[in-house]
């Protein structure tokens, strides 16, 4: 019997960047890779009814759930030639993000700190998280749980710490979270945050041909936790760890770390300017280094 | 007096005199009456216990996800000694195989997840017999050294009495090395009742005090008057394991970093390498911390030399060698989440008429309309309780905040 | 889970069986190409979705790297069976998907195509039959047929004559002395999750459809539409063809779906047909329920062979008291105990005892399935042994050669029929020799051709 040992469910939750001013940038329109993402979702339904899907959008301004949502259209009677359940999560997800636009457009109010070309990654993965704990909480079957990030804008720094404790988080709970980067550079955060949960990171080239998002997400981002391990994944091997000094923003081979927020420098300092302590000059090296090898080992007691 | 006593300190005779084995209704605590636990459950109208059941949970629950959030200044970067008995004591049967096997292997999870959550921190390990104290390895920051030494099986080579005296003071001189804008804390795991010392163990503890060092201990067999008075004298913790499981959750309060309390603490500038991943190599080349071949490595950013795993101090120059993402795992102690709010559902539904209840903002989940709400102070989101916990104890961010 | 697999595996066997132009026949239904396609393994899905937007054929070698090392094999198995299904092509060591299977899965997910390809729901509906209605009558309607195949009640109405005609083609029943009786196949089938059991009905409706020399592709068209369909929804039947009619009668009597007038509503016993789990019925609406599974699970086993069952259904009581000894009996739960004696009697009803133990496991208890294994194994290692027990004599045809005179005689042919691999028993010390029936014409001419030997037959 070949089918030994059918895997369970997945739970995805899919966070999709909305940022007009992002895709804007884009060779590839938003319209378009909508589409994508909607056939996507639809391949991820059909690999199993009892998969699980959640879908989250997020913008500079707001980030919400488009599916699953109360909100029913009891006006349109189903359509004949889709599958039922592709049409209730693609009508959803259509609507959300129209709606989304449109209120977005409405308020140009953006919230201090964020540019025009950034979106809530950070909170939309928390809001990702928080249910992807309540899913396999409340799961009697054990069902794996993954993150799908079709990003467009770029990393806000301000996000960074925020962003590190979802991927923490993320890791404890055995998420994956993959990562589809469509325009831009390559997203530093996003790429550790795939490196660190054990999901794929990938780079899509739109302007090669326009079929290539669907293509990639295809075959990178619908496999399973079995199918995976059955797969070569495209693994990506010179992640960059290294950090970014909070004064410069310039990235730092040897820093100077505050013993006390731990925020980054490239050059000495006499007051941490993230948390104001004054430090006492002198540099500290390694303290291990300092050791010698030999502790002084007591002689026995006489007893 | 008594009565505030009664909870963490009936035994301490010397302090409190025969008062202090008063119990709550200020007889002795054998005396007081039997509780009879089963008499709080009530069958609910359908006769179901379920609904009582579920009040005992949560109730379970919100005690948890009650914890201190002041912005206090915790030590981030700590030096951590673990002493460990090795006396013929730990070689009673009552823990599974046996004292030390149980110990050695819960140590083992122990020193990963304490790497995991102090990624900077330091950590040594003494062990304990024959009236002396040897240190199976130094201070370092390396966890894959650590477990190595404790998988060694000399360890459960047990002899004679363990001297607690010798074990501090050579903890004490380690430590004495250490920077003074890391911790220092002490943590030993004793089986024996008695230890053999070569002089007054006042001393030591005096001058544990004056170095500010922490000492915590986890005692296998019984509660033991000068074990537990260090421990308070030098604010750390003290237990008594009741099995492998409850050793396990005593030492793990050992992992989250404690506050600094001392009034010596400075703070630094720590010069530290962010070394990036080598690969692709044509040829494996040797790495400086086990003198294997391999394909991928750190090169440490100083001296070029290779090693294996993050976070390490490099063998050569002994710079520390993290990756960015360690230092964003200890961000979460430095900045916690506030407390939610617990909201008053009454007060709630009467003013918004609704009583169909609320989305939670985390998980979309609809709370049920008796169910508990929580608010974040902040940015007046409300959440259901299982979000409420989830955020405060894995997440550490609020989704409505950030 | 064991058993359903094997019957999953027997539908895609029979579309393997199909004659290519059959399977060109099937591809052109988008309906058809989705179920087909949740019909396949995980790896084989993956396959499939990563081919499906690639125009142009690539590499078999290419494809084959995908695989880690030492999961090449399953892989190429896959990959082997997805050819043997015609979904996929290989010419001159490229491979792609068959091009009309890849045009209406593409259009499945996009909602391109057909008119209609999706079933045509009614405007109007009955505003009484909800999910849960349908749900309850399907259920009863499936165990008004499994309890007339257990036979304790004789109240039950019997089921139509449609039914019954597939139940006694399946030979799940025969007609003994006047009576239709349950048989060995029978008694396996009532261990079986749902969705297998309607899996071997269906397939069995299709081997009478063969029979009856309707199109079989027709037939297999108008089942794939259906596991398409939505429950709680209402579909119009009047664009159906005569046959389509007919089918639809026809599955009406198994609680497949409920008709009333010109409408009719599937019923989760047809939907769900494609989904692995199959305890639970998922209403596939992407939100996570707590109620899931939990409405199925009954059965605790304990690792002293006690069983307790909470159910009160006369269904479910009938089949555990198959392989149990039922104790006693109380509103809304039963006890029993497993022995020797009560797997015995199931053992030699034709039940084995991996079916005993897959049932148990499927209906476990909602706690039960917290542990791992969901069964104790002290208990379900017993049934194996008492499954054994059985099998310790095995009867063979067999030659026995006894009485050699001479001790030469005896070890010239011993030897030979050693050569031959033909001994089955022998004992050196008495000259006794038993050898399969196939090698005994053969050793008789040796033995003739050198001397006159003693045998008997």
């Amino acid at each position: 019997m070949s089918e030994a040992a059918e895997p369970e469910a997945s739970l995805l939750v899919v966070v999709l960047d909305t940022n007009t001013a992002a895709w804007e940038r884009c060779p590839l329109q938003f319209d378009r890779a909508l589409q994508q993402v909607v056939i996507f979702l639809n391949a991820y339904l059909a690999l199993k009814p009892e998969n699980k899907l959640a879908v989250i959008a997020t913008n500079k301004s707001e980030c919400r759930y488009l599916y699953p949502t109360e909100f029913t259209d009891e006006t349109t009677i189903p359509e004949m030639q889709v599958y039922e359940q592709f049409r209730d999560v693609d009508t959803k997800v259509l609507t959300g993000v129209q709606k989304m636009i449109e209120s977005g457009s409405m308020s140009s109010d953006t919230p201090a700190g964020i540019e025009q070309g950034q979106s809530q990654v950070s909170r939309a993965l928390s809001k990702a998280l928080c249910y992807i704990n309540r899913g396999t909480k409340a799961s009697v079957n054990k069902i794996w749980p993954r993150i799908l990030v079709v990003s467009v804008a770029d990393d806000a720094p301000r996000e960074y710490i925020a962003l590190m404790n979802t991927i923490f988080a993320a890791q404890k709970l055995g998420v994956l979270i993959d990562v589809c980067k469509v325009v831009g550079s390559d997203s530093v955060f996003l790429q550790q945050a795939a490196e660190i949960t054990g999901g794929n990171y990938l780079k899509v080239d739109t302007q090669e041909n326009r079929g290539s998002l669907l293509q990639s997400l295809m075959f990178t981002c619908l496999a399973d936790h079995f199918t995976r391990s059955m797969l070569y994944s495209p693994h990506n091997d010179l992640i960059d760890f290294r950090a970014t000094c909070f004064c410069h923003k310039r990235v730092v081979d040897i820093g100077y770390v505050c013993s006390v927020c731990l925020s980054i420098f490239c050059k000495m300092a006499p007051v941490c300017s993230t948390c104001k302590t004054k430090f006492s000059f002198k540099l500290v090296r390694a303290p291990s280094a300092a050791n010698g090898t030999s502790a002084g080992k007591k002689k026995p007691p006489v007893n | 007096m008594a009565k505030e006593v009664e909870d963490e300190d009936y035994i301490d005779i010397d302090d409190t005199g025969p008062e202090g084995l008063k119990g709550a209704d200020g007889g002795y605590a054998w005396e007081e009456e039997y509780k009879r636990s089963w008499d709080v459950i009530q069958e609910d109208e359908s006769g179901s216990l379920q609904s009582a059941v579920q009040g005992i949970q949560e109730q379970l629950k919100r005690k948890r996800r009650l914890r201190d959030t002041t912005a206090i200044q915790r030590g981030i970067i700590r030096h951590v000694i673990l002493v460990i008995d090795g006396s013929e004591n730990m070689g009673t049967r009552d823990m599974r195989p046996t004292r030390i096997a149980a110990t050695l292997q819960i140590l083992e999870s122990f020193v990963n997840e304490y790497f995991d959550q102090n990624p900077i921190s330091q950590l040594a390990i003494i062990s304990t017999k024959d009236g002396l104290a040897e240190k199976l390895t130094d201070l370092s920051g390396n966890p894959l050294d650590h477990v190595n030494a404790l998988r060694d099986k000399s360890n459960k080579d047990l002899a004679g009495e363990p001297s607690l005296q010798n074990a501090l003071e050579l903890a004490m001189h380690t430590l004495r090395r250490a920077p003074t804008h890391g911790s220092r804390e002490i943590v030993c795991i004793f089986g024996s009742l008695t230890t053999c010392d070569p002089g007054d163990i006042k001393q030591t503890q005096a001058a544990l005090k004056h170095a500010e060092v922490r000492v915590s201990m986890v005692q296998l067999a019984a509660e033991v008057q000068v074990f537990k008075r260090i421990c308070q004298e030098t604010n750390g913790l003290f237990a008594v394991a009741d099995d492998e499981i409850h050793l396990k959750d005593m030492l793990f309060e050992c992992i989250p970093p404690p506050p600094v309390v001392s009034a010596k603490a400075t703070s630094d500038m720590i010069q530290m390498g962010f070394p990036i991943r080598a690969s692709n190599a044509q040829v494996p080349t040797p790495c400086v911390c086990h003198h294997e071949l391999s394909f991928s490595g750190y090169i440490c950013p100083r001296c070029r030399s290779k090693v294996c795993s993050l976070p390490t101090d490099c063998d050569v120059c002994g710079l520390p060698l993290v990756s960015a993402p360690h230092l964003a795992r200890s961000y979460h102690h430095l900045f916690p989440e506030e407390n939610y709010r617990e909201i008053d559902v009454e007060v709630h539904s009467g003013a918004e008429h609704s009583g169909a209840g609320l989305v939670c903002f985390g998980c979309e989940g609809e709370v049920k309309g008796a169910a508990a709400r929580y608010q974040c102070p902040r940015c007046r989101k409300e959440f259901c309780l299982e979000c409420d916990v989830f955020i405060h104890e894995t997440l550490h961010n609020c989704p409505g905040c950030v | 889970m064991g058993s359903e697999g094997a019957f999953k595996s027997t539908i895609a066997e029979y579309l393997e069986d199909l004659p290519a132009q059959f399977c060109q026949q099937l591809f052109t239904k988008p309906a058809a190409c989705l179920a087909i396609f949740r019909l396949l393994s995980t790896l084989g899905k993956h396959i499939i979705m990563s081919m499906l937007y690639l125009d142009a054929p690539i590499e078999l070698t290419d494809v084959l790297q995908w695989a880690k090392p030492g999961k090449t094999k399953s892989f190429k198995s896959k990959i082997h069976r997805l050819r043997k299904l015609r979904i996929l092509v290989e010419n001159s060591g490229k491979v792609s998907l068959d091009p009309m299977f890849r045009q209406e899965l593409r259009n499945a997910l996009t909602g391109g195509g057909d008119f209609g390809s999706f079933g045509i729901p009614a405007t109007t509906r009955d505003l009484r039959i909800t999910e849960a209605w349908l749900e309850k009558y399907a259920n009863e309607k499936w165990e008004a047929i499994l309890h007339f195949m257990v036979g304790q009640n004789a109240e039950m109405p019997q089921p139509s004559d449609s039914v019954l005609h597939i139940l006694k083609m399946s030979r799940l029943m025969e007609r003994r002395e006047g009576d239709m009786r349950i048989t060995n196949s029978g008694f396996q089938f009532l261990l079986q999750d749902v969705s297998s059991q309607v899996w071997t009905v269906l397939l069995q409706y299709l081997r009478l459809a063969e029979d009856q020399n309707m199109d079989v592709v027709e037939v297999l068209n108008f089942l794939f539409q259906l596991v398409g369909l939505q429950l709680g929804i209402a579909y119009r039947t009047d664009r159906f063809s005569q046959s389509q009619r007919k089918m639809l009668s026809e599955l009406k009597d198994f609680g497949l779906m409920y008709q009333q007038g010109d409408v009719f509503y599937p019923t989760q016993l047809v939907t769900s047909l494609t989904s692995a789990m199959n305890a639970e019925h998922t209403s596939n609406n992407g939100q996570v329920s707590t109620t899931e599974m939990s409405a199925d699970g009954y059965v605790i086993l304990e690792t002293n062979c006690r069983v307790y069952a909470y159910t009160s259904s006369p269904l479910q009581i009938a089949i555990l008291n198959l392989f149990v000894h039922l104790v006693s009996r109380f509103p809304n739960f039963v006890t029993g105990v497993i022995t020797r004696d009560s797997i015995r009697r199931a053992l030699s009803n034709g039940i084995t005892a991996d079916q005993i133990v897959t049932y148990m496991t499927v209906y476990a208890h909602p706690h039960m399935r917290n542990q791992m294994p969901v069964l104790p194994i002290t208990v379900t290692d017993q049934i194996r042994l008492w499954e054994n027990e059985r099998n310790r004599l095995k009867p063979t045809a067999s030659y026995f050669y006894k009485d050699f005179h001479q001790r030469q005689d005896f070890e010239r042919v011993y030897k030979y029929a050693e050569d031959l691999g033909a001994i089955l028993w022998c004992n050196i010390e008495k000259r006794q020799i038993v050898v399969t029936p196939a090698a005994h014409v053969v050793i008789m001419q040796y033995v003739r051709g050198h001397r006159k030997p003693e045998q008997r037959g």
